[in-house]
């Protein structure tokens, strides 16, 4: 009798071995499935991405193309080259932060009267202005340009090397209305601001905002060198 | 008695047993037949993606040979007159601080990847717009003089947009991997990269983070249309 027992034990523990390890690979499964199904989406919206990405780039071939032709046609006048050489330099200027610019933006004002602005606020609130198109930024009259750090230093925030006091006042150049739209979002910038970080917080659209030059000497190239003929 | 009982006991486990075999072979075949199905079509999609990437890198060199040969025009240009001289030697210098050549220096490759490990949180183990805004100030705040993100250059107007899997820099979108190049004091930046919150947290969620030193990193030029760059601004003289 017992080794009849014994038996029929050994028989369940072998059964309930099975019954696991198969539990076991049916779940692993469908968990594999699930991860596969994720990256098979991931991959087509990358392809979309990246199809919609070179639609662009095949645009602006186009477009060079056609300023090269019209170059071309300018040869050997003197005055068109200067024309065409002025005005790049004027463009150039103006990108590299360089020039005092003027143009219709909005004003965000930032007081820390209650709570304290984070370096990540400004930096986010200057992303979210570059991302809806501002083509030029300041904070406190610190123009931002391409190698701007925004630094969180106490109750001040340091830009361009600059200490800066509250309240800040950010200024944009783009369109006044999608600037303000991009910020007052749903669940956006604006709403975070007032409701979790008790920030006095105000956006004031202006047809004409005046935005300094960098002081030159923050842009440094010393370890920079030209390439030539890759 | 006792013994038919045993043996009653004993056919119904081994026709459980026998069911729950079936049911697990039936259940690995069906497996690998939907896991073939849908490797094979991840395969397909994954070439596709290469074709469009390579395709994408010739075209940029496209873009970037076009810039250069109107800008070798402009400055090889005839000028008898002498005027234009210092026209093209301040063009030159603008165009460097602007972030509109080509150039290459020491500095430092950050390579971010998004985590294969799967977290609990799907949200956790991918790469977001403010990770990478936040390695961006924290480059610049070493001193970093001139930065690219898979090769787009980083200019004052650039925005970090993170969309689904993609990032958009300078309105392209880019997919995982991002590739952060950064010229300047490579001690200095790696240092102070290595040693920011930032980049502790994301290794903490498992994100693949990796920081080289190197001598000559290329750092290629903003290859945007100007005129739409700058069309709402007005230069106070």
């Amino acid at each position: 009798v017992n080794r009849k027992i014994l038996s029929i034990t050994v028989v369940c523990i072998i059964l309930g071995i099975i019954l696991a390890v198969q539990y076991r690979s049916v779940y692993n499964n469908t968990y594999l499935e699930g991860i596969e199904g994720k990256r098979l989406e991931d991959i087509k919206t990358q392809l979309l991405m990246e199809k919609q990405k070179n639609d662009d780039l095949r645009l602006r071939i186009e477009e060079l193309e056609t300023q090269k032709e019209e170059l071309e046609g300018a040869y050997s006048n003197t005055t068109s080259v200067e024309k065409t050489l002025k005005k790049e330099l004027d463009y150039s200027r103006m990108i590299a932060g360089l020039t005092d610019v003027k143009g219709a933006g909005i004003v965000v004002t930032l007081d820390n009267s209650v709570g304290l602005v984070a370096d990540s606020d400004i930096l986010n609130i200057v992303n979210e202005l570059r991302a809806s198109g501002a083509q030029a930024i300041s904070v406190n009259g610190q123009r931002i340009v391409a190698v701007s750090e925004i630094r969180e230093a106490g109750r001040y925030i340091v830009i361009n090397g600059n200490k800066l006091m509250p309240p800040y006042y950010i200024k944009a150049i783009a369109d006044p209305v999608s600037l303000k739209n991009a910020l007052n979002l749903v669940g956006g910038i604006a709403e975070n601001f007032q409701e979790m970080y008790n920030i006095k917080y105000s956006i004031e659209m202006v047809d004409e905002i005046v935005i300094p030059k960098v002081d030159s000497s923050i842009i440094k190239t010393n370890y920079l060198e030209p390439m030539k003929n890759k | 008695m006792k013994k038919k009982e045993n043996k009653f006991i004993l056919m119904i486990a081994f026709i459980v047993l026998g069911i729950a075999m079936s049911m697990q072979f039936k259940s690995i075949t069906n497996n690998n037949k939907t896991q073939n199905a849908v490797k094979h079509e991840y395969d397909q999609y994954i070439q596709q993606l290469r074709d469009e990437q390579e395709t994408g890198e010739e075209l940029n060199k496209k873009i970037s040979n076009n810039i250069d040969q109107i800008e070798a025009y402009l400055l090889n240009s005839t000028d008898v007159t002498g005027r234009n001289t210092s026209l093209k030697f301040r063009w030159s210098l603008a165009k460097y601080n602007a972030g509109l050549t080509d150039v290459k220096g020491p500095g430092i490759i950050v390579s971010l990847s998004d985590s294969i490990v799967q977290s609990d949180d799907p949200m956790n183990s991918i790469i977001h717009d403010t990770d990478i805004l936040k390695i961006l100030n924290e480059i610049k705040k070493a001193g970093a003089q001139a930065i690219s993100i898979n090769d787009n250059r980083i200019i004052s107007t650039s925005e970090i947009v993170c969309t689904g899997p993609t990032i958009r820099v300078n309105g392209y979108r880019y997919t995982n991997p991002f590739i952060i190049k950064a010229i300047g004091e490579k001690e200095k930046l790696y240092n102070l990269l290595e040693e920011s919150v930032v980049i502790a947290i994301l290794r903490q969620f498992n994100i693949d983070v990796k920081i080289e030193k190197k001598d000559n990193i290329e750092v290629y030029k903003y290859s945007g249309d100007l005129e739409r760059t700058i069309s709402s601004l007005e230069e106070v003289k």
